[in-house]
């Protein structure tokens, strides 16, 4: 049979950097494809017509309305703390710089614990209300934290550090000069905090947001324990009481076209405007005290969001754990699984990042795959992730008994979090000046030698920062967790989860301060080194 | 406790990830292991048995414990909700390493019985310990422990007599008073499918509409959510499955025993000479699963008076077998007869439930 | 390695986008001597130190040193493997070490203790000893320059590259650091290629100069002979102020001394003041800058004359003085090739 000679495709070169990338990118955004192939091929059928035409616009509703209200809770939590913290001297300040990042420690899930229980209307709050009234529970009208605005205050208090980390590294970072400038031609502080400061800080605020929301998008714990009828609460709905995991893959397509459109937002406001960093070293700015009143009024500000973010809500449990008593509860094993899970996923999700921000430095192709995947992975939510990872399991026909759902449930945790430890490692690459690599070169340093030697060190303060944040947020994950762990295998973020949607909060109160105990002392490390770093940038 | 350290050192010692699961076929058979747990037999050395639970209690896990000792049987054990177990195993399908599935309400078994994920049991003398009623007509599923769902109400607004039928609960009467959680929580969807069972579309319709009507609130939180919220005076009936009601009372929070000791807790029923909505918790057979006869062994030992002391204990469910022990606060509460009303109507009825509640705009 | 050998640009081009950035250029790097390669931004300099360098391959010709081939455009050995120093304008220290180590990264087949002792000698020789634990945040712009010369030198290289060295520190800084890094890089004895924009600094600093142009080298030769016998007219004005004059505006009494030609160019310093025989012509304006007065001379009525002057007296706007020339100072130069 005579078959024409297909005509050759033109032959697409592939650098060993675009390999290592299109490999990273495939292990990074295999589950996101599986889920959304699945989504699409899938036929809905009639719960998905049931979903369109009931809850849909009710999700969408919900996940935006949750979006806007926490975004002005961070910035309102975010901003003035970090300008103040960075810029003047007031009573407390150096405690509140490393404090007020504390509450990247609880989950979100565990603060909805916590402050339902408190805003409940037998709980201390409206008791105390009652007491000193002497009013009955009928008599007067009391927020519901079960509602939109309760979801986003909580998201607000358990991600707002998220955008403080960045606000205060660009307030520190902003040039004297600048802002000497500014106070010469007359502008008040508020002028110049409104005029130069903001203006100028505005593409780091933005990234932390954007961090702080997409983490907010995705949240399932929370909003499932306050009954908000987010998207992601959505997707778990139509997967388990529909029974439908293509329409749960189909409405994660939404979240995630939400969450690609945050990212979008945040990189345009990122090309308007960066800092210029230039190459002479800043000199130490000299933190302006503020009047004995507006130091008051600060020192106020910041201990109010600190309460009400974390201490709060952690002394409550703490009260609730220590009244009930702890127990027989054997609570190390799953502790001990946390940090088993939290960390190998950081590491291979630090590896996944190395990769991507190392490659992409080397060509565009590189660049825009490794972007896209790492984004895709950041964007969807723990539940499509491990839906996606069972639809490999089923077509590939492996169980997830045993070790391999470890296996399984470490490379989902790394395909979320890549992007969140790409972020601030591609920051710290990019500061480093050409010239230094250059001057490696001319001193003998192969390629690899660079990686080690001067790269990586450089990098070094982000790359911490990078790993700290993966370890952290793995150690919170709960959807993914859920679905994928093996037999005998809980963790804190599952037993706490379990134990709360038991309605046994006693029992859930510590495996919560458990995790938060868990990430605090990572994140204090995280607070200490980006201070210690500011202070070295600033000085000299 | 040092138990539980030693296997706790033994992990670290090893830290390895495969070490310390136990799901690991040969690694966790270590040496050091079975030395460490002589005193019994060594679980696993007469086989392993993979249990889905839909329960989270500490207590199950020393129940499974106790039934390694006693029988060499190793258990493993995945908790998640039952929605989530029964999603799990439809994506795994034929390869499911499930053998046994337990979870809370007969509406949830019979979702797995309705996915075709369960298998009959077969015969035993567990049979023989407990009321026909609460083995499945099909033997796809046996009840292990009663729950009760009735009302918790404020005595100081509400006499006994308005709340001792569920009917009275669409009585205008009570107008602001009622507290409840949402109506697609399974309690509740079990509630309306003996409702419809029992009284038929138009009545059970009727019921939810006037419940809503009595709202004092629109429904949040859980069942304990409603018991505290009548506590503080907010409402003057709430829905609630007895063990809520229960362990506040034997809470060690003072604010929490307080809380349900001012209220009075009754069991409704549905009408003249009918019983109270008393649902389970049972354990079916995983469709694939081979290890019939292991699963048999373990489903004896639940139903034993020992298994079913320790399946109580903590959760402060009422015990099916006669023989066994009640747990410690049951005493608080009024004693119920057997229902007659098949466990299996709950699951059949449940999609209907769920639009009966959703035209009733009980969200 | 005692014997050093040149280093040698044969006719090497370098294109983007189809402009070429480097056009044809040789160039010879004389162990022991300082080459200068002067020019404007834009005019190729960076780009033929990175083809020397080996940060990027050439297009055309030939990178050598001494016999062996470095860059043609069939090899290419990576800038990791010849072994030529560099030093850029901005320092590009390694922020994460300390001075010491900063100069003892490029001695990695060392042992630590050896290491540390010669990244030690060459501080010394920079007059760094006491700043050797300083990280470079802590130093002062010329120390961080100082510290990477000594980096440079301590590896060993067979030749060094300085990128606008000077260019970025203060100008008190400038001579201090100047002359320490110089000196240390003749002792070396290697070829050294000194990028610049400035031509006092070539040729103060250089014992060679190379003009470049828009990818092309010019001109290559001693300081001295490139000053005084330029070939071409941007060769001069590369190394100092020209202005050009035709013949006619000229007057008669100078041009005697003068080749024939239509254009002529001055430099300002051809001219002077008082001379008893000069030629009368009346200031239009002056200005002492520091060391020279600027004047500006009215030409033949119209044309003017740019001059400057190292005497104690500024002559007055609107008087005339008498004004010699010095045909040292004058060329009459073809118009530049394009």
């Amino acid at each position: 049979m005579q078959q024409r000679v297909a005509p050759r495709l033109p032959s697409l070169r592939l650098s060993p950097a675009a390999m290592t990338t299109l490999v990273a990118a495939l292990l990074i955004g295999a589950p996101v494809i599986a889920a959304l192939t699945t989504g699409l091929i899938g036929g809905g059928g009639q719960a998905w017509t049931h979903i369109v035409s009931t809850q849909l616009a009710g999700y969408t509703l919900a996940t935006l309305g949750v979006l806007a209200l926490t975004t002005a809770l961070v910035l309102l939590f975010a901003v003035p703390s970090a300008w103040f913290v960075s810029l003047f001297d007031f009573p407390g300040r150096s405690i509140f710089e490393w404090a007020l990042i504390l509450p990247l420690a609880a989950p979100g899930y565990v603060l909805a614990y916590a402050w339902a229980d408190i805003m409940e209307v037998g709980g201390p709050l409206q008791s105390a209300l009652r007491d000193i009234t002497g009013l009955s529970a009928r008599d007067y009208w009391f927020p519901s934290l079960y509602s939109i605005p309760g979801l986003s205050f909580v998201m607000a208090c358990a991600l707002y550090p998220y955008a403080y980390l960045t606000a205060r590294a660009a307030f520190t970072n902003l040039s004297l000069c600048t802002m000497e400038a500014a106070r010469s031609l007359g502008a008040s502080p508020f002028r110049i905090f409104i005029r130069v400061a903001l203006p100028a800080a505005r593409p780091a605020i933005f990234a932390g947001l954007a961090l702080a929301l997409m983490e907010t998008a995705a949240d399932y714990g929370a909003a499932s324990y306050l009954g908000v009828q987010t998207l992601s609460v959505g997707i778990f709905r139509a997967w388990h009481s529909f029974s439908e995991p293509a329409v749960a893959a189909r409405l994660a397509f939404l979240l995630i076209l939400i969450a690609f459109g945050l990212q979008l937002i945040e990189r345009q406001a990122r090309g308007r405007g960066t800092i210029q960093q230039t190459a002479t070293r800043w000199r130490t700015p000299k933190r302006q005290t503020l009047g004995r009143r507006s130091g008051l009024i600060v020192t106020v500000g910041c201990t109010a969001i600190l309460l009400l973010a974390f201490i709060f809500p952690v002394s409550r449990l703490v009260w609730i754990s220590m009244e009930t008593g702890i127990g027989q509860k054997a609570m190390w094993r799953p502790f001990f699984n946390s940090l088993t899970l939290a960390f190998a996923g950081s590491a291979l999700a630090f590896l996944l990042a190395v990769t991507v921000v190392i490659s992409s430095r080397q060509n565009r192709f590189s660049q825009i795959i490794g972007r896209l995947a790492a984004g895709a992975g950041y964007a969807a939510p723990g539940i499509v992730l491990a839906l996606g990872a069972l639809f490999i399991l089923s077509w590939s026909g492996l169980s997830v008994a045993g070790p391999a759902a470890l296996v399984f449930l470490v490379w989902i945790y790394a395909s979320r979090f890549t992007a969140a430890g790409a972020e601030p490692l591609n920051a710290a690459f990019s500061r480093a000046p050409a010239s230094l690599g250059n001057a490696a070169r001319s001193l003998g340093a192969n390629r690899f030698q660079r990686l080690v030697r001067v790269d990586l060190p450089v990098a070094m303060s982000g790359a911490a920062a990078a790993s700290i944040i993966l370890f952290v947020e793995m150690l919170k994950e709960l959807p993914a967790t859920l679905m994928l762990r093996p037999f005998n295998w809980d963790t804190l973020a599952v037993q706490a989860h379990a134990y709360a949607s038991d309605e046994r909060l006693a029992a859930a109160t510590l495996p919560s301060l458990m995790i938060t105990a868990a990430g605090l002392l990572p994140v204090i490390l995280l607070s200490l080194q980006l201070t210690r770093a500011g202070e070295s940038r600033a000085g000299g | 406790m040092s138990h539980t350290l030693l296997k706790i050192s033994i992990c670290a010692a090893a830290g390895l990830v495969a070490a310390c699961s136990p799901s690991t076929p040969s690694s966790s058979k270590s040496a050091s292991e079975n030395s460490a747990e002589k005193a019994a037999i060594a679980p696993g050395s007469n086989g392993t048995l993979r249990v889905y639970s839909a329960r989270h209690y500490d207590s199950d896990r020393l129940m499974y414990e106790a039934f390694e000792d006693q029988t060499g049987i190793r258990v493993l054990y995945r908790e998640a909700s039952a929605n989530q177990l029964l999603e799990t195993m439809k994506a795994e399908g034929e390869s499911t390493p499930a053998d046994l599935i337990i979870a809370s309400d007969a509406g949830a078994l019979w979702r797995f019985e309705d996915a075709g994920l369960t298998q009959a049991l077969p015969e035993g003398e567990f049979e023989e310990r407990i009321p026909e009623r609460l083995l499945d007509d099909e033997r796809q599923w046996v009840g292990l422990a009663r729950r009760v769902r009735g009302i918790a109400y404020d005595p100081e607004r509400i006499s006994a007599d308005q709340v001792d039928h569920w009917k009275d609960l669409s009585d205008p009467a009570l107008e602001g008073e009622i507290c409840v959680r949402s109506s697609t929580n399974i309690y509740n969807l079990s509630l309306m499918g003996e409702m419809i069972e029992r009284w038929g579309q138009e009545e059970a319709q009727a019921w939810a509409e006037g419940v809503v009507n009595n709202m004092a609130r629109q429904p949040q939180g859980g069942d304990t959510d409603q018991i505290e919220a009548v506590a503080a005076g907010l409402c003057g009936v709430a829905i609630t499955n007895h063990y809520y009601w229960v362990r506040m009372a034997e809470s060690s929070s003072a604010a929490a025993s307080d809380a349900a000791n001012s209220t009075e807790l009754v069991f409704p029923d549905f009408g003249e000479g009918t019983s109270p909505h008393v649902n389970i918790t049972g354990v079916a057979l995983a469709g694939p699963s081979q290890n019939t006869d292991l699963a048999l062994e373990f489903i004896e030992f639940l139903l034993s008076p020992e298994g079913q002391a320790r399946l109580v204990t903590e959760t402060k469910e009422i015990p099916v077998n006669p023989d066994a022990k009640r747990p410690q606060g049951l005493e608080r509460i009024p004693q119920i007869g057997e229902s007659n009303t098949r466990l299996s109507a709950f699951g059949e009825h449940q999609s209907q439930a769920q639009r009966t509640f959703d035209d009733a705009g009980w969200n | 390695m005692s014997e050093h050998l040149p280093l040698h640009a044969v006719g090497v081009s370098r294109i983007y986008d189809g402009l070429a950035v480097v056009n044809d250029a040789s160039l010879t790097l004389e162990p022991g001597k300082i080459t200068a390669l002067l020019g404007q931004s834009g005019a190729g300099k960076s780009t033929l130190l990175r083809l020397f360098a080996g940060l990027e391959p050439v297009d055309t010709g030939e990178i050598r040193l001494g016999d062996k081939t470095l860059s043609s455009n069939t090899t290419h050995l990576p800038a990791e493997g010849r072994s030529i120093g560099l030093i850029f304008q901005d320092f590009a220290l390694f922020p994460h070490l300390n001075a010491r180590d900063n100069v003892g990264f490029g001695l990695s087949q060392l042992g630590r203790a050896e290491r540390r002792k010669r990244a030690a000698e060459w501080l010394e020789r920079l007059g760094l000893s006491h700043r050797s634990r300083a990280y470079p945040h802590q130093l002062s712009g010329g120390e961080q320059q100082r510290v990477s010369i000594a980096r440079a030198l301590a590896a060993n290289p067979v030749a060094i590259l300085m990128d606008e060295p000077f260019s970025g520190l203060d100008v008190t800084l400038k001579k201090e650091v100047r002359d320490i890094a110089l000196a240390a890089v003749s002792e070396a004895g290697i070829p050294a290629l000194l990028v610049t924009h400035d031509a006092s600094e070539a040729m103060r600093d250089a014992d060679r100069i190379a003009v470049m142009r828009d990818g092309v080298i010019l001109q290559e030769d001693t300081p001295e002979t490139l000053y005084l016998k330029p070939t071409s007219l941007g060769v001069a004005r590369a190394l100092g102020p020209l202005q050009p004059v035709n013949r006619e505006d000229l007057p008669t009494e100078w041009l005697g001394q003068l080749p024939e030609a239509e254009t002529y160019c001055i430099r300002p310093e051809a001219i002077r003041f008082n001379a008893s025989d000069g030629h009368p012509m009346e200031v239009i304006s002056s200005r002492r800058t520091s060391t020279v007065i600027e004047v500006e001379l009215k030409l033949n009525g119209h044309a003017v004359l740019h001059g400057a002057d190292l005497g104690a007296r500024r002559p007055a706007p609107g008087e005339t003085v008498n004004v010699s020339l010095v045909p040292d100072f004058v060329f009459s130069l073809p118009p530049d090739p394009v």
